[in-house]
């Protein structure tokens, strides 16, 4: 495992090093900024040093927004003197994935063909960070339009394969690779990232920070890329669940620009919360992800009351995510493939994936959304009495960059169900790390909720982070 | 999903007609739109396994929203 070591006391922060604080959650940054430790201007300067200096080199950043991030500290330290402080965000610098439209910097989508898109207005889920306080760093680098092609390599964006901070010849995983390796690495406070099927969940793992996808609705997504609509979800990663937890509740609500944003109520956990073990969650997992995950059962069991063997219902999930993305992802995307500039792309299966997509049959894309309509009906059924769902999110450790992702782990193909379930069925999921395997690579475990569940999910998380330290280790860079 | 050895010769066909949006497609990349084709049409095929699944009244999520 590569951990750093502290570097040693910094004259700007008193006995704290710089270590100390960029690797601080949102809430410790909080403290130091309350206790007048340090200023948002110090801090959006000390994160802004780091994605210069590291955000390349993993593979994390698109564009550093140096004015508007100097601009909006300026602002967060003038309120905080004046004795206004807008919530738990408030001066907190951060980064947000490279398809949330922003005024004052490109929106790539992480592709060659949209490298010179420019919005003249901000996401809602920016301007809702902006009302809360916080400060917009940079935009982070992801997968080419979020994965929709079907990439099959770590290469798959004009900014090159994002890396692991715990081993850089490692993926940071997809799509919201750059979210995952600026938060893991130090380089910003929190980052938004988005998940049509596994793209906050599977970045989070890889990088061994906490993810929270939310119930489909949850979030607007006003600004965002469409990939999916009727999968595609913005959620905050972070460097612990209480972060993660009051992140969302920023971004959450109603938008009378998409129609799809609700406002729910945050329904708290109850003391000892119900979780149903997923049956055979480990039968083709890597002996490390095996060993933690059954390591964390035993932590969970100390405060939550724990069913083994939950079988959910069979259903062809992963087919039908699969014509899902493609059937939308071609329409989101048929400008672009007509237009032949699908050859323009970085990874060689998504300048072919487009026009395979486009060719998927409509009476599959509405068999795929009929079968949706029951999955949800059983999958409400069998998710009874519980509050959460656990399995190990990925089987594996993060994937080589270096080989095609089937090639990667071929006596661990696959993935855990959940994630295709989760999404099919619109409801939220949290992603956090419970050890490190091969390589000194991170592991995580997953709770699955039900819809509008997440601030349950937030605070079973929360509990288990505070009785272990895996969200609090920092990989050497 | 595991990749087919050979295309169907619908697949290919279909593959070939991409060349409408951008004739430097290479026999290699139309082979490769061809198996993903192919691929997606057996995804289909899993969506309804036995035929049992779905029947005739069973609608789609047209406006998709979740339950609670």
């Amino acid at each position: 495992m590569a951990v750093a070591t502290p570097s040693g006391p910094s004259p700007s922060f008193g006995s704290l090093s710089h270590d100390d604080v960029a690797f601080a959650d949102a809430a410790g940054l909080q403290r130091l900024l309350t206790a007048g430790k340090i200023s948002s201007l110090e801090l959006t300067d000390l994160y802004l040093g780091r994605l210069e200096k590291y955000g390349a080199a993993y593979g994390a950043v698109v564009t550093i927004m140096h004015d508007r991030a100097r601009r909006e500290a300026k602002r967060a330290d003038r309120e905080r003197k004046a004795g206004r402080v807008r919530g738990p965000l408030h001066g907190i610098p951060y980064g947000a994935k490279d398809l949330l439209a922003t005024v004052d910097a490109p929106t790539t989508w992480g592709a060659q063909p949209y490298r010179k898109q420019q919005f003249d207005f901000d996401a809602t889920v920016v301007e809702r960070l902006h009302d809360a306080g916080a400060v917009l760093l940079a935009k982070l680098a992801m997968v080419e339009l979020a994965g929709g092609f079907g990439y099959n390599d770590a290469n798959a964006s004009f900014t090159g394969p994002g890396r692991t901070p715990w081993h850089r010849d490692y993926w940071s995983g997809g799509s919201s690779s750059g979210s995952g390796a600026a938060v893991a690495a130090g380089l910003v406070g929190f980052a938004i990232g988005s998940e049509t099927s596994g793209s906050i969940l599977f970045p989070a793992t890889s990088c061994g920070i906490t993810g929270l996808r939310p119930t489909y609705g949850r979030v607007s997504r006003y600004g965002a890329m469409a990939l999916c609509w009727s999968l595609d979800k913005l959620g905050p990663m972070a460097r612990s669940a209480r972060d993660a937890d009051a992140i969302l509740r920023a971004i959450a609500g109603s938008d009378p620009h998409d129609p799809t944003a609700v406002d729910r109520p945050f329904a708290a956990a109850r003391r000892r919360p119900r979780i149903g073990v997923l049956a055979k969650a480990t039968a083709k997992t890597m002996p490390a992800v095996r060993k933690n995950f059954e390591r964390s059962l035993a932590v969970l069991a100390d405060f939550c009351d724990l069913t083994p063997d939950v079988v959910l219902p069979d259903h062809p999930y992963g087919a039908a995510v699969e014509t899902i993305v493609n059937a939308e992802g071609a329409a989101a995307f048929r400008d672009l493939i007509e237009s032949g500039r699908s050859r323009e792309l970085a990874a060689q299966a998504d300048r072919t994936g487009g026009y395979a997509a486009y060719a998927t049959l409509a009476v599959d894309y509405l068999d795929a959304m009929r079968q949706r309509a029951i999955m949800i009906a059983d999958f409400e059924s069998a998710f009874g009495a519980y509050d959460a769902i656990v399995s190990p999110t990925l089987p594996t450790v993060a994937y080589p960059i270096a080989l095609p992702f089937d090639r990667a782990y071929e006596k661990y193909p696959g993935a855990v169900n959940l994630i295709a379930a989760g999404n099919l069925t619109g409801t939220p999921a949290i992603a956090f790390p419970n050890g490190f395997g091969e390589q000194g690579l991170p592991t995580g475990i997953s709770l699955l909720g039900r819809p509008f569940g997440e601030a349950k999910l937030a605070a079973i998380a929360r509990t288990y982070q505070s009785r272990t330290d895996f969200h609090e280790q920092r990989p050497l860079l | 999903m595991k990749k087919t050895e050979t295309t169907s010769a619908l697949a290919l066909v279909t593959a070939q007609s991409m060349r409408r949006f951008d004739a430097k497609l290479s026999d290699e990349q139309i082979q490769t739109i061809a198996r993903g084709i192919d691929e997606g049409a057996a995804a289909g095929a899993k969506l309804n396994p036995k035929k049992k699944r779905l029947r005739n009244g069973d609608e789609p999520v047209t406006h998709f929203a979740v339950r609670d």
